[in-house]
């Protein structure tokens, strides 16, 4: 960096200390979650994979097939050493590190540096002897020591599963590196943007985009492994022959986007962001005033957000089909290893778990947000108009079911759709809408349950995540994990069954009907019955 | 204490402060004034460094606010106009945690004003009311040992007990020879504690001085019942909307008359030999209603209007 360092004016770092010792007071439940879910879940996957491959003749095999099938890499990135048990963890864990681990990190930098600026907190502080620079330095040191305790515990966690300790302390460095890399992209993007919503959607596009373009280097075999910071941390081969290089970029990659951060904050507004706040319309449109139309008006950015990740995703990896879909369909020992008829099946399902992830977490936020007019007293505020509680209730709610089944569709018919025009074979389409119409109402089912702990109260909404979270972990990693049936069916995509290879279980599906309906019903009811939190 | 010359502020399109100019001396109480969105809220921030004025000079204990924010910081204690606390702490946590950050607390003064302003501070931040949470900001504020209490909008939400505490306590500090900046809507509160008072409107000083000065810059309404009608008055300067109108017992006289007229005005009507006379500042209401109206700019016009009064 060619800037004066910080240390050096005088001020601008007062108070750093106390404001850690504050972040770590106020927000160490998440910190700790943090902590527990990225090495927990390294750790769980370590141990079941010592478990299912115990012999080399048997991750040979892996390492025959799923280990080279274009679709998982493209999924998960690159194997290497695929015949070590470390080898098939770092690469099973692949897709959901590779969201998780950024994501944990993205939510740490922005709660404590631009949220609690928002919140105004920052403004009562920095009114003391606190420097400006304080409250983004506090947030580093926080997101830097919970990455370091990560890594720590990822490869505690992964000898005590057996794992060789040079190779999981080369995977934990990797993955704590990885997790720091995208906490500064948060930094930065909490410098730019003025509300910590707007800060969470640079980031979570900046991690979509990375994750894409390793995907497409990944999936089309390209010599690019450089272009994406996702496809670093497979390169650091920590079961293979372990390279520092990857863990160097991300250390500078790091360093230069605090830089930024740093520097972004020296020059800028307390309170304000680098991206001014635009105007708004002068009059409200027409039918803003109901129940429907606060609804859309408080989620549309939401919902454009998740449906246009649902469609570029079933757009990316429609378009991989061709080359994926070929080398599987020459080899009859991958296909009955993963369990399909046709190459193209296999990416088909994986692509859509990702549209369903989309659809529902839409539902989540959805409702988050009534939760947050909640508590803030908007709602009861606008209780207190003529409008009943069942039709906000209602028209909310259909505004967020609606919302979901059309992104499930959207996202479904441009899988349909590319997989078309790349492989020319008509009956992608079919299938993509099949797939689609026998999760529709699975995905319903998760909004009426989410409708319910809203209902319910605020306590209980973040169990929605939850529920997501499992939708993803049953969908990637059942096998993986040796998930028990009875867990796996706490999951509604697995009770309907994995499509499009298993034909839709009609029975279940009725029933996620039916309980929808009943759970839809409920929360109206709960809703109706229960104190307002606040206004 | 606090000097502020030609401060200029934008945000995108708009102009926020356009050439606000505010002096507060040592030892006085401030009175801050203007209508929302005038600039007292963004002036206040630019003060305490939180903001990067775009031009003009500004000066807190003669230091640059955004370069030696710090070190200004450990001379002032401030309370925002919306308290923002963290809701998993304690109404006590959270004035500790303040005070914590601004480093000299009087441990006597802040359980006192915890007693005074009838905070519970055992109750979680995030069940306080806005009233409660203001006490907060303003017992964590004003048990400070500050030279400076910079305060926006410290009693919105506050009761009136409240705030009659909270006015003895500005009158005890000031007492003691600290200086408070005091942005407020409140008149009555304004008209108790200020020395003197600064008002502003679209973001540059309509005017400033002490009330009476203020008064000085406005008419006075005289009335008057007389047995003939007073002589001279059409004739002095300053003397308008002169009405005479007969009535059963004499000559009923009411008049505008500036400051300067006012003597000569009242020498005149006293002469008539009066049966009845009332001589009206204005309320403060109509004073400042007449500061706040007067000549309304479009957005960001520049006026060259560098406080009338003084």
């Amino acid at each position: 960096m060619t800037a004066p360092t910080p240390a050096r004016r005088p001020g601008v770092l007062t108070g750093t200390i106390r404001l850690v010792r504050l972040a770590l007071r106020t927000g160490w439940p998440v910190l700790l979650g943090t902590v527990v879910l990225a090495a927990g879940l390294v750790t769980l996957v370590a141990g079941s994979i010592e478990a299912l491959y115990p012999d080399p003749a048997d991750r040979a095999q892996y390492a025959a097939t799923v280990g080279s099938s274009p679709a998982s890499e493209a999924f998960n990135g690159r194997g290497y050493g695929l015949d070590t048990v470390g080898g098939i963890s770092a690469y099973e864990v692949g897709f959901m590190g590779q969201i998780l681990f950024p994501v944990l990190a993205l939510h740490l930098a922005l709660r404590h540096t631009r949220r609690e600026e928002e919140a105004g907190r920052t403004e009562l502080l920095t009114a003391g002897r606190v420097g400006r620079l304080a409250s983004l330095v506090a947030g580093t040191a926080v997101l830097t020591l919970v990455c370091l305790l990560t890594g720590a515990a990822m490869a505690a966690g992964g000898v005590s599963a057996g794992l060789p300790l040079a190779g999981a302390a080369w995977y934990a460095a990797g993955n704590a590196l990885l997790m720091l890399f995208y906490g500064a992209v948060g930094l930065v993007a909490g410098q730019l943007a003025q509300s910590a919503r707007t800060g969470y959607l640079i980031g979570l596009v900046a991690l979509a985009a990375s994750y894409l373009v390793r995907a497409l280097v990944d999936g089309l075999g390209w010599e690019a492994v450089w272009a994406s910071p996702l496809g670093w941390t497979a390169e650091v081969r920590p079961f293979a022959d372990p390279r520092p290089w990857p863990l160097a970029a991300f250390a500078v990659g790091a360093v230069v986007l605090s830089g930024a951060a740093v520097l972004l904050a020296r020059r800028r507004d307390l309170g304000a962001g680098v991206v001014p706040a635009r105007r708004g319309p002068a009059l409200g449109r027409r039918g803003l005033g109901t129940a429907a139309g606060l609804a859309w008006r408080l989620n549309r950015g939401v919902v454009l957000a998740w449906t246009v990740l649902a469609v570029v995703w079933a757009g990316v990896f429609g378009a991989l089909t061709q080359e994926m879909a070929d080398l599987v369909d020459a080899n009859p020992a991958m296909l009955e290893a993963l369990g399909v008829e046709r190459g193209s099946d296999v990416v088909t399902s994986l692509a859509v778990v990702v549209v369903i992830l989309a659809a529902t977490a839409l539902a989540v936020q959805g409702f988050g947000r009534l939760g947050v007019e909640e508590t803030q007293g908007r709602l009861g505020a606008v209780l207190a108009t003529r409008v009943p509680r069942h039709r906000l209730w209602g028209g909310w709610s259909a505004v967020v079911a609606l919302a979901s089944l059309a992104s499930l569709t959207l996202g479904c018919l441009t899988l349909g759709l590319v997989t078309w025009a790349v492989t020319d074979d008509r009956d992608a389409l079919g299938t993509a809408a099949e797939v689609g119409l026998g999760y529709a109402v699975p995905v319903l089912f998760v909004v009426a349950v989410v409708a319910v702990l809203r209902a319910v109260g605020s306590r209980w909404s973040g169990l929605g995540w939850l529920l997501v979270g499992w939708i993803a972990v049953v969908g990637f990693l059942a096998e993986t994990l040796r998930i028990p049936d009875w867990a796996r069916e706490l999951s509604p995509l697995h009770l309907v069954g994995t499509l499009p290879q298993d034909d839709a279980d009609l029975l279940a599906v009725a029933g996620l009907a039916l309980a929808a309906v009943i759970l839809a019903a409920g929360s109206i009811l709960l809703f109706g019955r229960r104190d307002l939190a606040a206004g | 204490m606090i000097a502020g010359r030609g401060l200029v502020k934008h945000f995108g399109a708009t102009r926020a402060l356009d050439g606000l100019d505010l002096s507060v001396r040592g030892g006085e109480v401030h009175g801050f004034l203007g209508p929302n969105g005038a600039g007292k809220s963004t002036t206040i921030r630019a003060l305490l460094g939180q903001l990067r004025l775009d031009g003009g000079h500004a000066e807190v204990f003669g230091a640059d606010p955004w370069r030696d924010a710090v070190a200004i910081h450990e001379r002032l204690a401030y309370v925002p106009g919306d308290t923002a606390l963290w809701p998993g702490l304690s109404g006590g946590e959270c004035v500790d945690l303040i005070g914590g950050f601004h480093g000299q607390v009087n441990r006597r003064r802040r359980d006192e004003l915890v007693e005074r302003f009838e905070l519970d501070p055992t109750k979680k931040a995030r069940t306080y009311s806005k009233g409660n949470r203001q006490k907060v900001a303003l017992v964590a504020a004003l048990s400070c040992e500050a030279e400076l209490f910079v305060l926006d909008e410290p009693t919105s939400g506050l009761d009136p007990l409240m705030e009659a505490v909270f006015q003895q306590v500005v009158a005890e500090l000031n007492g003691e020879g600290r200086t408070v900046l005091l942005s407020s809507h409140i008149l009555a509160e304004v008209e108790a504690l200020c020395d003197r008072v600064t008002i502003i409107r679209g973001g540059h000083t309509v005017s400033t001085g002490t009330l009476e000065e203020l008064r000085a810059g406005t008419l006075t309404t005289v009335e008057a019942t007389t047995p003939d009608r007073p002589r001279g008055l059409k004739d002095i300067d300053g003397v308008t909307d002169l009405d005479h109108e007969s009535r059963p017992h004499g000559v009923r006289t009411t008049l505008l008359a500036t400051h300067a007229a006012l003597p000569e005005a009242v020498a005149a009507v006293s002469a008539a030999r009066p049966t009845d006379l009332a001589v009206r500042p204005p309320s403060l209401e109509q004073l400042f209603l007449e500061h706040y109206q007067e000549s309304p700019l479009p957005g960001g016009v520049p006026a060259a209007t560098g406080g009338d009064a003084r």
